[in-house]
């Protein structure tokens, strides 16, 4: 019965009345990001960090929590209307979304695409109760060898999964760590790579780095592909309603949509964008109906929207009980949480329980808010589409601005936001994805100082990483998948061969959108 | 397609550029022992790796190409002068002429500029920013101040 308690507590904690509002609010921004064109769950939430700084550490993780999940949501609706998915994880909703809408059907899509975030998500909430204690428990063995180890596997993880190159992913985490070694060395005290300038005793500030990478260099890169796109219709409620036959083809999609995408969230570097691909290509293989896919079937956008909604709550699993984030948003969740003192990992559940047992229960109130909210609100989601771009990208540039200034009151994290802007605009040309820089900046310190440990403990010897069992293994998993992204690669891009441009531009969309 | 200005070369010799200068940098810091780390041991081992990967990154570029590197110099040259102009102008005159600024700046990025257009969006945009950050958060920011 310690589970109710728990969820006692976590309810507890989540109906407060401020981090109800702030989970309202959460949501309520997140999808009003997320359905701008262009713009993704990672640089909402990038762009809503620095107001979290003012809110206690539940509710700031409570906001940023339903803006991440806000933002999937809104991104499905622009997928589906547009064809220009907001988020990453939803260009898989508009191969069917899209003919569906042009077909007249677009309030059943949206209907559905509600409905199916909803049971992916509760699913995936559900894995998280079920597994993040017995997880927590099992890592109490861990050391600082695992922990590096560990890291070593989730950082190849974001590098290689992503899709495009791995050696260039490989090569932005290794960025990201050496971004992260910026400031005060909390061993010895030394500062390193500040030049002297005081802003950097205390590191890099992540919103600044966060804002550039993903807010400026993504307006920069969308002025340039045009961003000039009308949606001429418009959905009123009475088309939402979806026949009977419509909610029998959604149901076996969605559930096994549910199932593919927790599975593929709780693995490190593995996000949403795979979860919602692996769970569209298992709806096209077990399919009676091959055929209808890509030309608006109702089972090609079910599938995918519960994997992404799955997998957005699963991905937190390792967040939280390992503190390894899983993805580019999940570092900046985990670097959310350091920022306000809280650390994650095992100990969160002993030490903080109303913090990770209130989180979960706000997961599951932020997806029934999300159900809420958007069927009634749908209309304006529409409306919202139809600011043209040129209306958009001053207003959220100022935006972006003023929020990064509102951290320090200080014009050189304004300096740093035009550095990272431009530097993540010409990465993103040259199929450098920025994703796995942030995920290694978060974690380099914490890599760093388990790397010391570690090495205090083995008396010198690198030995002590592969003596010890798990430790062992995790180097192994890592290795092997290194090798095997790499000589998947290498096989892909041999094929092209001949065909003189190395990347076909599919890969070139995955590379540029898979944050 | 040149082999030395597709975008692996480029790119793979900027990481490598980064490299060094890191590795470089990092030198004056305490090695330690291998028991024992110092400030300058992690830096220096990414250091190397990251001129290892832009080594291979570039050599790649080289021998087999890439793509055309193709930058968009109007938008780039607008945004970076919006973010440089509020970063300058805030600190100095407070909110309201900083929104103006950067807004105005920002919409050269595009090619027909419409002055009315960019009044009405500071307007609205500054009343925003003031409601959702000064009132709501409760922040120190000055609308308009003098230096």
């Amino acid at each position: 019965m310690e589970l109710l308690g728990n969820l006692a507590l976590g309810f507890e904690t989540a109906l407060a009345p401020t981090n109800l509002a702030y989970c309202f609010l959460g949501v309520l921004l997140g999808t009003l990001i997320g359905v701008l064109p262009g713009i993704g769950s990672l640089a909402a939430v990038s762009m809503l960090l620095p107001v979290s700084f003012y809110l206690t550490p539940e509710a700031a993780i409570v906001m940023l929590a339903g803006v991440y999940y806000g933002a999937e949501y809104g991104g499905s609706t622009a997928a589906i209307l547009l064809n220009l998915p907001g988020t990453p994880s939803s260009a898989v909703t508009a191969i069917d979304g899209n003919p569906m809408a042009k077909n007249g059907r677009a309030g059943v899509a949206l209907f559905i695409t509600t409905i199916a975030s909803f049971a992916g998500g509760t699913f995936g909430i559900f894995l998280l109760i079920a597994l993040a204690p017995t997880l927590a428990e099992m890592t109490l063995v861990f050391g600082p060898a695992e922990y590096f180890s560990m890291m070593v596997l989730g950082l190849i993880g974001a590098a290689t999964i992503t899709g495009g190159s791995p050696i260039k992913g490989l090569a932005m985490v290794l960025v990201g760590l050496a971004l992260g070694t910026v400031g005060t060395d909390v061993n010895s005290g030394t500062a390193r790579f500040t030049f002297g300038a005081l802003q950097l005793y205390d590191g890099i500030s992540l919103v600044a780095l966060a804002m550039g990478l993903f807010g400026v260099a993504e307006i920069i890169s969308s002025i340039q592909s045009g961003g000039r796109h009308q949606v001429r219709q418009n959905v009123r409620l009475r088309d939402l309603a979806p026949s009977g036959s419509d909610m029998k083809q959604a149901l076996l999609p969605m559930g096994r949509g549910a199932i593919m995408g927790s599975a593929v969230g709780i693995l490190p570097g593995a996000g949403q964008t795979m979860a919602a691909f692996f769970a569209y290509s298992l709806e096209k293989t077990v399919s009676r109906t091959r055929d209808l896919f890509g030309k608006g079937h109702i089972p090609g956008i079910a599938a995918p929207e519960a994997a992404n909604n799955a997998a957005v709550q699963s991905a937190f699993i390792p967040t939280l009980t390992l503190g390894v984030p899983g993805s580019a948003t999940m570092a900046i969740m985990l670097g959310a949480l350091l920022i306000h003192g809280v650390s994650p990992g095992p100990s969160l559940l002993d030490l903080n329980p109303h913090i990770f047992w209130g989180l979960v229960a706000s997961f599951w109130i932020g997806n029934l808010l999300l159900l809420v909210l958007n069927i009634p609100l749908i209309g304006l989601w529409v409306r919202l589409l139809q600011i043209p771009y040129h209306l958009l990208h001053p207003a959220i540039l100022c935006l972006i601005c003023i929020g990064v200034y509102s951290v320090n009151f200080s014009a050189f994290d304004i300096g740093l936001v035009l550095l990272f802007g431009v530097a993540g605009y010409f990465m993103r040309i040259a199929g450098f994805d920025p994703a796995p820089l942030i995920v290694g900046f978060v974690l380099g310190p914490i890599m760093e100082e388990n790397l010391r440990r570690a090495m205090l403990i083995g008396r010198g010897d690198p030995a002590i990483f592969v003596e010890r069992p798990i430790s062992f293994w995790l180097l192994v998993i890592s290795a092997a998948l290194l090798v095997w992204t790499i000589f998947a690669f290498v096989r892909a891009a041999a094929k092209h061969t001949g065909n003189a441009p190395s990347r076909t531009d599919q890969e070139k969309e995955n590379d540029r959108s898979s944050t | 397609m040149s082999r030395l200005t597709n975008t692996n070369t480029l790119g793979g010799l900027t990481l490598l550029a980064f490299g060094v200068v890191y590795l470089a940098v990092g030198a004056e810091y305490p090695l330690g022992t291998l028991r024992s780390m110092g400030a300058g041991a992690f830096p220096a081992l990414l250091g190397w790796l990251i001129i290892i990967t832009g080594a291979v990154i570039a050599a790649r570029g080289m021998l087999q190409g890439g793509e055309r590197f193709d930058v968009a110099r109007r938008p780039l040259l607008a945004i970076s002068a919006a973010i440089a102009s509020f970063g300058l102008t805030m600190p100095l005159f407070g909110l309201a002429p900083a929104v103006l600024v950067s807004v105005a700046l920002s919409a050269t990025a595009e090619r027909k500029f419409v002055p009315m257009r960019v009044a009405t969006l500071s307007v609205f945009l500054i009343a925003l920013g003031y409601l959702v950050f000064v009132t709501t958060l409760g922040m120190p920011m000055q609308l308009v101040r003098m230096p």
